[in-house]
């Protein structure tokens, strides 16, 4: 052989080095995604605050002096929580390819309590302002457990897309033993998933577009799609 | 991510890159002699060139046109052509040819049945007075120092054989132009690199020579085996001969200049290796081969593996991903919406920096290669760009040798 046998260990070495960089690069752009994870939530926790400083507000002087500000507030929030719902998701399949890290199931916890406020405060602001949205609650599991629980979550996006002014959608993952949402499990009577709450009328198993937007009609016919 | 397809994906990485990085660091500290090393001989041996032909009609003519030409004594060598039992005229233009040039010691076996090119090849050996034996394809053309800068290399009692660089000759289409950086980069440097590990595993057909005495201790080339040249080399390694290399020198062969031709080359070469690995396969963490058997055939053929597993398995995810989304598109009456661009950098996960990775690592070789032999990237952008995206069909090409081999079906020279 006419090269020198340590050129194979300063190979390996060279080859090791550039596998610890991309490893690095990973651990630091994981960081970077929990920094953006903890700063969004920050956001839609203060927002949450100050939707509920209004809502006290609008208890103390009456519907017609925070209405305004309350629905504002709800276009803001409504779009940020979906946004954050996503990224969450995104990230933690990120993560996940790597290392599982339980970081992202912490923020996942976080973002189902949330989402409860949210939906608590949504309920009352309806009550007294005039607000036309629809609810719509998922339940799901993760995919190992729940096939169809992908198909759904694609189905309700896709609706979302087309009419997210009009609906207000909130998902809930049912693996992660919130009491807030076990509560909403027990109440709506969930036992299989996916399910999908339409105002308060339960449906449960994979639906179709067509199913889910005849439901919606049958609660709220003066939706756009109807 | 499924844990199976993060293994296969990391030792791939793993794999490739190393042996990136090895071929790198060689041509780093062998920089100054890989394109011209001191090979002169004062004695010019007596060496026997043999052409063997099947069909070859188009491309026999300048074969023989350009061993007319070699810079080496007239009086040194002879040329052998086997024609083997061509249906085309390729005997008739032989002997037309041959008939005109009594300045060259031409021989003319003229086989009307065809038995294969190993036979012919071993035909040649047996008529042959040289010391030394080339082997030469029928469509190439040599250049005219390929004697003389190969055959000092067998002052060293050890070495069995010599190859050459080995240049497309008139790349014209994407398809050829492709495979003329693959050989710049795959039959010249890194059979370079490799003969430096003493751990070349092919002995290339377009030109090769080889020592006689070698050829006859081994029994020549094996009639049973359709990549002729890489078992050859098996058997040197066994016998203990080295293979050298020298990329002074070179012969210009044609390729393929459509998928489905390139496609039946490889699927013969691909399964062949394979078929060889069967045939042989003591020399896998083989001590006594030194780097060969214990670097060379263990990292190349897990590479290999690996990959394919790889590849198999790409392609099974992508089919679930496309029948998901159908279902999807289905569950919501294929009703396409305006795409969303979420550009996000922190949804780069580690297995797009593994990929980045690996094509900066394929980029950075081919980039040296070329470099290294003295071509210019602007001459050839387009196959170079081609060629660093070619892997997926090596890839396919890989689980159909697989499969032919596996399957048992039968893989014919031609």
């Amino acid at each position: 052989m006419e090269v020198s046998r340590w050129i194979f260990i300063k190979a390996l070495l060279i080859t090791l080095f550039v596998l610890s960089i991309i490893y690095s690069i990973n651990i630091y752009i994981n960081s970077q995604r929990v920094e953006t994870l903890d700063s969004q939530m920050m956001d839609t926790v203060n927002m949450l605050e100050e939707m509920e400083t209004l809502t006290q507000l609008m208890r103390m002087f009456g519907p017609d002096a925070t209405c305004v500000a309350l629905k504002t507030q709800l276009d803001l929030i409504d779009k940020k929580i979906w946004d954050l719902g996503n990224k969450i998701e995104d990230y933690r399949r990120l993560s996940k390819e790597f290392f599982n890290d339980p970081a992202y199931l912490s923020h996942k916890r976080k973002f189902n309590r949330q989402q409860v406020m949210y939906l608590s405060l949504l309920k009352q602001i309806r009550q007294n302002c005039d607000l036309n949205q629809t609810i719509v609650l998922y339940f799901y599991q993760n995919s190992e457990d729940c096939r169809q629980c992908d198909d759904q979550s694609f189905v309700l996006t896709h609706i979302n897309e087309r009419i997210g002014k009009e609906i207000a959608v909130f998902s809930f993952d049912a693996d992660l033993e919130i009491p807030s949402v076990d509560v909403l499990i027990e109440y709506y009577g969930i036992k299989e998933y996916p399910c999908t709450v339409v105002e308060d009328r339960t449906y449960c198993g994979l639906r179709s577009r067509n199913e889910l937007e005849e439901y919606l009609c049958l609660e709220n016919p003066a939706l756009s799609i109807c | 991510m499924d844990p199976v397809y993060s293994f296969l994906t990391m030792s791939v990485w793993f794999l490739s890159t190393y042996f990136i990085v090895l071929v790198l660091l060689v041509v780093l500290q062998k920089r100054q002699e890989i394109l011209c090393e001191d090979t002169v001989c004062r004695m010019l041996p007596d060496v026997s060139i043999i052409v063997p032909a099947f069909n070859e009609s188009g491309g026999v003519l300048p074969a023989l046109e350009s061993l007319c030409m070699l810079e080496y004594p007239r009086d040194r060598y002879e040329v052998i052509v086997i024609n083997d039992g061509s249906s085309d005229g390729t005997s008739e233009i032989v002997k037309e040819f041959i008939s005109k040039r009594a300045d060259i010691d031409f021989r003319f076996i003229d086989r009307k049945k065809n038995m294969g090119k190993a036979h012919s090849l071993n035909e040649g050996i047996g008529l042959a007075r040289g010391e030394f034996i080339a082997t030469m394809d029928a469509d190439s053309q040599v250049r005219p120092d390929i004697l003389s800068k190969t055959v000092g290399f067998f002052k060293d009692e050890k070495t069995g054989a010599v190859t050459v660089r080995v240049h497309v000759r008139n790349p014209r289409n994407l398809l050829e132009r492709i495979v003329d950086v693959e050989y710049v980069v795959g039959l010249s440097l890194s059979l370079k690199i490799l003969s430096y590990l003493s751990s070349m595993h092919v002995t290339p057909g377009p030109f090769s020579i080889y020592r006689k005495s070698m050829l006859d201790e081994i029994g020549g080339f094996d009639t049973t085996n359709i990549v002729e040249d890489m078992e050859i080399a098996f058997r040197m390694h066994k016998a203990g001969y080295e293979i050298r290399n020298t990329l002074s020198t070179g012969v210009y062969t044609i390729v393929p200049s459509r998928m489905i031709d390139l496609y039946k080359q490889r699927k013969r070469w691909y399964s062949g290796s394979l078929l060889t690995l069967i045939q042989h396969p003591d020399v896998m963490f083989n001590r006594g081969l030194g780097a060969f058997g214990m670097f060379f055939m263990p990292i190349n053929y897990a590479t290999i593996t690996l990959g394919m597993f790889l590849g198999l398995y790409t392609l099974g995810m992508l089919m679930s991903k496309i029948i998901r989304q159908i279902n999807y598109m289905w569950l919501t009456n294929f009703e396409l919406l305006a795409p969303s661009f979420d550009f996000d950098l922190l949804k780069l996960s580690i297995f797009h920096f593994i990929m980045l990775s690996s094509i900066l690592s394929i980029v950075l070789m081919t980039k040296v290669s070329l470099s290294v032999m003295g071509r210019r990237l602007r001459d050839n952008i387009l196959g170079f760009i081609g060629f660093i995206f070619f892997f997926v069909f090596y890839q396919i090409f890989w689980i159909s040798s697989f499969c032919n081999v596996f399957l048992g079906r039968e893989i014919k020279w031609r």
